[in-house]
């Protein structure tokens, strides 16, 4: 399962910015996929064939956003 | 129109068979927002789902046949509102959120169509943080 958390499981504390992740509901890890740096809340989809998420990350203007792709 | 069902005298339902899936789907996504929000097609095309607001007390997430053979089906029935996420790859589930008094600090639960209100908890149970959408990758659960 993949989903955006403000928070670093890894590390266990509370983030700022929403991070992307990837949840093995079998074993119960979390793996980071993407790590932004800057503030946003974001909702990430996966693409059709399961292969590729796509998310939301703020840019350097705060009213830039980006679109980023994962894979 | 072919049929109408009827849920509650405010809000209402529309199928018509003879609709293709994009039509149907463009019908369904275009009744009122306060209503029917986050509609999703099942992977399979054979069900759809959607939270539906002012049927009780608290929002809800109903299914339903896309060929309109029974009438709407709610799958939660909870005392927190409900919000449908995403359907499972095998389209035999589909994620949901809950908070707990509004919180905005969402749980995010599997339920089975075959089992309505059985929530399966897929993340952690009080979380101190702030959960954004979610999917299933077709190699994990479902």
């Amino acid at each position: 399962m993949i989903y955006g958390a403000n928070y670093d499981f890894e590390m266990e504390r509370v983030l700022e910015p929403t991070w992307l992740w990837r949840h093995d509901l079998v074993m119960g890890e979390r793996l980071a996929l993407a790590r932004p740096d800057k503030t946003a809340y974001f909702a990430p989809a996966l693409s059709p064939d399961g292969q590729h998420v796509i998310y939301q990350r703020a840019g350097e203007h705060p009213s830039e956003r980006q679109v980023w792709i994962v894979g | 129109m072919r049929s109408l069902h009827r849920e509650t005298p405010k809000v209402f339902f529309i199928y018509n068979t003879y609709m293709d899936l994009t039509q149907y789907a463009d019908a369904a996504v275009h009744l009122p927002y306060s209503e029917r929000i986050l509609t999703r097609v099942s992977p399979d095309n054979q069900w759809i789902a959607w939270t539906w607001f002012g049927v009780r007390e608290y929002a809800d997430v109903y299914v339903a046949p896309t060929d309109g053979s029974s009438a709407p089906m709610p799958l939660t029935d909870s005392s927190e509102n409900s919000f449908l996420v995403s359907w499972t790859p095998n389209s035999r589930a589909v994620l949901v959120a809950q908070d707990h008094d509004g919180d905005e600090r969402y749980r995010l639960y599997q339920i089975e169509v075959a089992c309505p209100s059985e929530l399966s908890l897929l993340t952690d149970n009080d979380p101190h943080y702030f959960h954004a959408a979610g999917s299933y990758i077709r190699t994990g659960i479902g």
